[in-house]
């Protein structure tokens, strides 16, 4: 992991203790603290509190960014395992097919008009995979 | 009915070819002339020789049910590794809520869209680790269908269609099916056993190829465990030390107070609230070293496979994958409890 973004997560770490002690102060010393006193301290956590989530933020970027490179290469391993899959999938398809094909001769020997049209029907479905 | 049970269908490939050679040979075709029939038998032998080469090149190659057990528990963990995403940015706004929730004249909506707003960079920084987290998963999800029993058992099914519905043709002035029922069952343990085989040697080829990339998996999964130990972990921390802070501060500010005042109700309900809270993200944090613990294992898992080919064999090797497993559902467990 580069030293920067290990840094950024330290940094945010200590600023958010900062920000935490701050508020644990404010509460503590809420009735002996001026409105002025009040307001700077909560506005000096708060900001604390926004940097820890920026130099977080960062330090995420970072993290993904390290995979950058190689993302294509496993983008496309993926895709030519989906497409082993779907190589299966027509030789299932093809089978689906020809067992249809031999239902329609079996129906057309047997002279029954409702098999007939029922056959040709499921040939058709098994062939447009509807 | 077909020789080969589901379940079975890579340990038996050698039997299943067996079964279906011997229906095939025991129940010859009636055959006219003498001729005719030498010449038969050396077809059929022919074919059993060609087969024979066949079973020697493929058959031991397909036992990819560790791989398939690896993927489904890689993608387990990918999916206990979800809700820290969502959860780093919730904690982020509690955190932000918490310390606006003291502010005079405290509005709960504008509170909490201002949270959303400076929570905005977490949850845009979340968007790279989450299409990570699902590259790791699609991954898996695939080897795992190439390694699924799914694959063959569906051509097995269509096999077994197939052979009924050539079971069902009649010619006219013929009583019975024009292939035999026995040949026709035969065949089709031959055709069913043939395409398993080649379909398992396909399977090992491709689960090969795709274990090439798993050292990289293990490098994204490295990635994932600093996320969650150091975003992830270090919202929940804020909030957990804050909350303690916060609850510490509220006790003394009370301790100070002169014996004859009354005891403040909604001081004593948010300490409860508090205590709530901080228990349950030291909960959720316990997830955090579970997850570590199930990606080293996953890593020792996939380092074996890939070792090996995706062919565990022995206690040592098999002992990775049991470990893995044994991580990869404790984490699950958690996650399910505790988030």
């Amino acid at each position: 992991m580069p030293i920067q973004t290990i840094q950024d997560f330290d940094t945010a770490d200590s600023f958010a203790a900062v920000a935490s002690s701050l508020l644990a102060y404010r509460v503590a010393h809420d009735p002996e603290l001026t409105d002025e006193e009040w307001d700077d301290l909560r506005d000096r956590e708060h900001a604390l509190s926004v940097e820890v989530v920026k130099m977080r933020a960062a330090g995420v970027g970072a993290l993904a960014q390290m995979t950058a490179d190689s993302r294509d290469a496993v983008v496309s391993g993926i895709e030519s395992m989906n497409k082993f899959l779907e190589r299966i999938s027509r030789v299932e398809k093809l089978l689906g097919v020809a067992t249809a094909a031999i239902q329609l001769a079996a129906a057309i020997a047997s002279g029954n008009a409702m098999a007939i049209i029922n056959s040709a029907v499921a040939l058709r479905n098994t062939a447009t995979g509807t | 009915m077909s020789g080969f049970s589901k379940k079975s269908r890579f340990n038996n490939c050698r039997r299943g070819f067996l079964t279906g050679l011997i229906q095939a040979r025991a129940r010859p075709h009636p055959v006219p002339g003498k001729h005719e029939e030498s010449s038969k038998g050396m077809a059929m032998r022919t074919l059993i020789s060609a087969i024979g080469v066949l079973a020697t090149l493929l058959c031991g190659c397909a036992n990819l049910k560790d791989v398939r057990n690896y993927s489904v528990n890689a993608q387990s963990v990918v999916s206990s590794f979800r809700p820290f995403l969502s959860d780093s940015v919730d904690l982020c706004k509690q955190r932000f809520l918490l310390s606006a929730s003291l502010d005079r004249g405290f509005d709960p909506d504008s509170a909490t869209s201002a949270a959303a707003v400076d929570c905005q960079p977490a949850a845009d920084a979340n968007q790279a680790i989450d299409k990570l987290a699902s590259l790791v998963n699609d991954y898996h999800d695939a080897l795992a269908k190439i390694a699924g029993a799914d694959v063959a058992n569906s051509l097995s099914d269509d096999y077994d269609n197939l052979a009924g519905a050539l079971g069902k043709v009649r010619f006219k002035g013929s009583a019975g099916p024009p292939i035999p029922a026995e040949r026709l069952g035969a065949v089709t343990d031959l055709a069913k056993w043939v395409s398993e085989a080649v379909l398992g040697y396909l399977q090992s080829k491709e689960i090969k190829q795709a274990l090439k990339l798993a050292e990289t998996m293990n490098e994204y999964a490295d990635v994932l465990v600093v996320y969650a130990d150091r975003n992830f972990g270090g919202y929940l921390n804020d909030q957990i030390e804050a909350l303690t802070k916060v609850m510490k501060a509220v006790r003394e500010r009370a301790a100070l107070r002169t014996g004859g005042e009354r005891v403040d109700l909604g001081e004593n309900l948010a300490l409860i609230e508090m205590q709530k809270q901080r228990n349950a993200l030291i909960a959720k944090r316990e997830a955090i070293p579970q997850f570590k613990a199930a990606v080293e294992s996953m890593k020792a898992a996939n380092r074996e496979l890939q070792r090996t080919g995706g062919q565990l064999q022995g206690a040592e090797q098999l002992k990775a994958l049991g470990s893995f497993a044994k991580n990869a559902r404790d984490l699950y467990k958690k996650v399910a409890t505790a988030f």
